[in-house]
């Protein structure tokens, strides 16, 4: 165990204090082992209290689920002594797929999933397939579903037909000057302003190019009322009435409009971030036939098809779609599987560290 | 010097005048300062009776069901009773030491300026600097993170200096001569703490108790990189508030208010009696 | 004041334990962090190493100076709006008595005993767009539109630190006037003073130790403010806290946080050597 893989447990430690969910807080029981239970890291939204009744039904298990921050903070904890405390884990694949799987063979950190225990694979559809991650014949990651970020506005404020709905430029430029709110992260916002300047590929941006986005975001912040930490300050900040647009993931839109708050989801023609979201089962899992059932189960129809309503996320399997209106199906999105809706996978950028400086130094400014 | 009288009643009379009028200013400006002071609290109020899932105006209606789920949360209770323990067991030790550090430093002895910068370096280490600092150590040392484990020392750390500052004007101003007088007559030092030094200053302590007791009750920065999944109240809340949309963490901050009203109520009676019973 | 019994040489012993307290917890960490500002890290751990590299961020990227510079200006603003806010309130305390001066004791405290987080989140919906004063300001027609300013910038930042850390500078100058001799104010009426006069020449000198102690401590929190400015100060009120912050929650960036938190540490002390060269620190407790 070296000095800094403890560093690295503390820190979990410190965001689990400093912003964790408060779900399950509560010491674990002691009998955790017996096949009863599973404990997840996963976002909260997948195992929101309706969905996590369809599975604890169907799989006769207890899951309890711990407090999800990030794809980030998730994937280190993978690297902390003693591993995660959790029996199935799950996060951006794109993000994680490095740390989870390892450079190379023989790095894996998690354990191979048993494809006979998952039947419920054929379902998975042609895009997502993607989020398979393989190596020598032998499955680490399995696809649960896709998440896209966009922008979500107040339809009282911003009307549907508005043309900058259909663009980055919601977000960025003068028309809702301080109404606008971003999101504080360096990834998701420097990604979306390099599609909207018209960076093919804004993952292999240069330093050169990253610093041109950093000075346009500058040069816009005038137009933002305020940055949001964490996802439950950018909906407050939203149905308060305080902002009318913002940085958002589908989760946040969904329950903001169960709510009952008028607000819409754009569609943006540069593409919206996409993201595949893929369930990994750590060497030190407890309860391992129980994280394969899971999996399996998460791509079943009844889960698959309650997870657009229940979380906003799109489920990887086909039967998700099956019986879905067509008006349905715009508004949860699932254009993206049909080709329909334009979308750019966020993929891990070539040097993070040159991403967080020049967010900095946008924040900074 | 002295004037002649009927001057000496006329300045008195002006200066009287001038007294009543530096007294309305005066009630003047506390009415003022305590309106500006209170505003916000009786807005938190309103919000916690407040009808809506939004936290925010306009107010909607009233409702108790903020309250209801505030007492309903087992986290919220934990975060108290993690926040009260800690705070007594801070005080308390961070009193001894202050203690003790205040008796010493009435004399001089070798390193005595270092020892004081020393002792004032918990307070001008900002807090978020403070709070990582312990998080580095703690995280290279291997020590889990939790109230007892690390978050303990952490809030004695931060309430020593404060304490001593406190109780050493206190223990200055004793009377040296007081003590010599009782080790004259065969005391030893102990018993001439205990029966002369002790009595007078126990008021003084018990005060010094208090305010390190409110101190790390109020402590935010530091406890939230040192405590892992434990809370203490000021951590509970910034959790609600980052995490859920927070419609009830209005009715928790009143909850709060009230718990250390409660508390520092029961504070302010033990000390008073402990006036009470002090001889003449 | 000698005793025969070597009294004296037992008296400073007593302060060992909080000696060693100190340096078990105050120094040794520091140490750490001095070291730490020193490795290197990436988004995925830290590692034990010796490189300037962190400093050369620093000083190469006049972005953290700005900041830190933006931070000591408004820790001094705030400090002293502060003082002029507390001292009349802590002169009123200290001129009232009995029953009345612990009811208004009492009165000051309590607000203090909601939570610094809640007392710097309740001026979201004080100064919001749909908040309280927005509200007013509507119904009485002074205004037609919701105020944009009042909220998310410096100034709404400023506010709040001032509301937070009023305790801290009114207490301490509240028991310094506390403990000041009235017999000195009586002579100088006495002696012909008016009131301003004594007020500059017999009340302030002797309530300075309060002074400077609330003035030290509200500098020094606002120095390392960082919820308050996260929450009020919108895209343009970040202070250095948030900054430093941002490397231990975020980018996982701990070897440059240090290195950011030794800048400010260094950088304030600095500010209080220079503060403390005019005015005697140890006077703060050298209260008669």
């Amino acid at each position: 165990m070296s000095k800094h893989d403890y560093l690295l447990s503390t820190r979990r430690q410190v965001l689990k204090g400093a912003a964790g969910l408060a779900v399950a807080g509560a010491a674990l029981p002691a009998f955790a082992q017996a096949g009863g239970q599973v404990e997840v890291l996963m976002n909260n939204a997948m195992v929101s209290p309706p969905l996590k009744a369809i599975l604890e039904k169907e799989l006769d298990l207890k899951i309890v689920d711990g407090p999800f921050m990030s794809g980030t903070d998730t994937v280190s904890r993978l690297t902390a002594p003693g591993g995660p405390r959790f029996d199935l884990m799950n996060s951006s694949f794109a993000f994680s797929q490095p740390v989870v799987m390892g450079m190379k063979a023989g790095a894996e950190r998690v354990q191979p999933i048993d494809p006979s225990l998952i039947p419920n694979m054929k379902y998975i559809n042609e895009v997502s397939k993607r989020g398979i991650g393989q190596r020598d014949g032998k499955t680490y990651m399995m696809p649960h579903s896709w998440g896209y970020d966009s922008i979500i506005y107040n339809r009282k404020a911003v009307p549907d037909d508005d043309p900058y709905t259909q663009s980055w430029s919601l977000l960025f430029e003068d028309k809702y000057a301080g109404r606008i709110a971003w999101w504080d992260v360096a990834h998701q916002m420097l990604m979306a302003a390099g599609l909207y300047l018209g960076h093919k590929e804004p993952e292999k941006m240069d330093r050169a190019q990253l610093t041109e986005v950093g000075t346009f975001l500058i040069k816009k912040k005038k137009n933002v009322r305020t940055m949001f930490g964490t996802f439950a300050q950018g909906s407050n900040l939203l149905s308060n009435g305080e902002i009318d647009v913002c940085y958002g993931i589908a989760p946040m839109r969904n329950d903001l409009q169960k709510r009952g708050f008028d607000v819409a989801g754009a569609w943006p023609k540069e593409g919206v971030l996409s993201l595949i979201n893929a369930s990994y089962i750590p060497k030190e899992s407890r309860n391992v036939k129980a994280a394969h059932a899971m999996i399996n189960a998460m791509l079943d129809k009844t889960y698959a098809q309650a997870l657009a309503s229940g979380s906003g996320y799109l489920s990887a399997s086909t039967t998700a779609m099956e019986n879905v209106s067509e008006a349905d199906k715009k508004r949860y999105g699932f254009g993206i599987f049909e080709g329909s809706i334009k979308h750019y996978e966020l993929k891990f950028p070539a040097d993070m560290n040159m991403w967080i400086e020049t967010w900095s130094r946008v924040k900074s400014s | 010097m002295a004037a002649a009288p009927k001057a000496h009643g006329a300045r008195r009379f002006r200066s009287q005048r001038r007294e009543r009028m530096r007294k309305t200013l005066l009630w003047g400006y506390a009415a003022v300062f305590f309106a500006f002071l209170y505003l916000p609290i009786l807005l938190l109020i309103a919000l916690s009776f407040n009808d809506t899932d939004v936290t925010g105006l306009p107010l909607r209606g009233f409702t108790l069901r903020w309250y209801r789920e505030a007492f309903a949360s087992a986290d919220l209770v934990h975060s108290i009773v993690n926040s009260v323990l800690l705070g007594a067991a801070s005080g308390v030790i961070a009193t001894v030491l202050a203690l003790l550090l205040a008796l010493g430093f009435r004399r001089d002895f070798p390193l005595k300026g270092l020892l004081m910068k020393l002792l004032l370096l918990p307070i001008l280490i900002p807090g978020i600097v403070g709070g990582i600092v312990y998080l580095v150590t703690f995280g290279f040392l291997g020590v889990p993170l939790g109230v007892w484990t690390t978050t303990l020392p952490v809030h004695i750390t931060w309430v020593l200096p404060f304490a001593f500052l406190t109780l050493f004007p206190r223990v200055r101003a004793l009377d040296p001569s007081l003590e010599e007088a009782a080790t004259d007559l065969g005391a030893t030092p102990f018993v001439a703490f205990r029966r002369v030094v002790f009595p007078l200053i126990k008021p003084g302590i018990i005060a010094t108790v208090m305010f390190s007791f409110t101190l790390s009750f109020e402590e935010f920065i530091r406890t939230l990189f040192v405590i892992g999944g434990d809370r203490t109240v000021p951590v509970q809340l910034w959790t609600l508030l980052s995490d859920k949309a927070v419609p009830f963490l209005p009715a928790v901050g009143v909850v709060i208010m009230v718990v250390s009203m409660l508390v520092s109520l029961v504070g302010f009676a033990v000390s008073a009696q402990v006036d009470r019973r002090r001889p003449g | 004041m000698k005793s025969a019994r070597g009294r004296r040489g037992l008296g400073p012993l007593l302060v060992v334990p909080a000696a060693v307290w100190l340096v078990v917890f105050g120094v040794a960490p520091l140490c750490l962090l001095v070291a730490l500002s020193f490795w290197t890290s990436t988004i995925f751990g830290t590692t034990p190493d010796l490189t300037l590299a962190n400093y050369r961020v620093l000083a190469e990227d006049p972005i953290y100076l700005w900041i830190l510079l933006r931070t000591l200006r408004i820790a001094a603003t705030v400090t002293a709006i502060s003082l002029l806010v507390s001292y009349p309130i802590a002169y009123f305390l200290a001129s009232t008595k009995g029953w009345h001066r612990m009811l208004f004791v009492v009165v000051l405290f309590l607000p203090f005993w909601t939570s610094y987080v809640v007392r710097t989140f309740v001026w979201l919906p004080m100064l919001g767009r749909t908040g309280l004063v927005n509200a007013v300001l509507m119904k009485l027609g002074i205004v037609d539109a919701p105020l944009d300013w009042l909220l998310y910038n410096e100034g709404a930042t400023q506010l709040g630190l001032v509301y937070v850390y009023t305790l801290f500078m009114t207490l301490p100058i509240y028991l310094s006037l506390d403990r000041m001799d009235r017999t000195l104010i009586e002579a100088a009426a006495d002696l012909g003073a008016g009131p301003v006069r004594t007020f500059l020449r017999v009340i302030l000198p002797l309530s300075l130790p309060g002074v400077i102690s609330g003035c030290v401590m509200v500098f020094l929190l606002g120095c390392g403010a960082y919820v308050t400015p996260q929450l009020l100060g919108g895209t343009s009120g970040i202070m250095f806290g948030n900054v430093i912050a941002t490397q231990y929650t975020t980018t996982n960036n701990w070897a440059l946080g240090a290195a950011l938190s030794m800048l400010l540490v260094l950088v304030v002390g600095i500010c209080l050597a220079v503060f403390g060269r005019r005015v005697r620190v140890d006077d703060m407790f050298a209260q008669s």
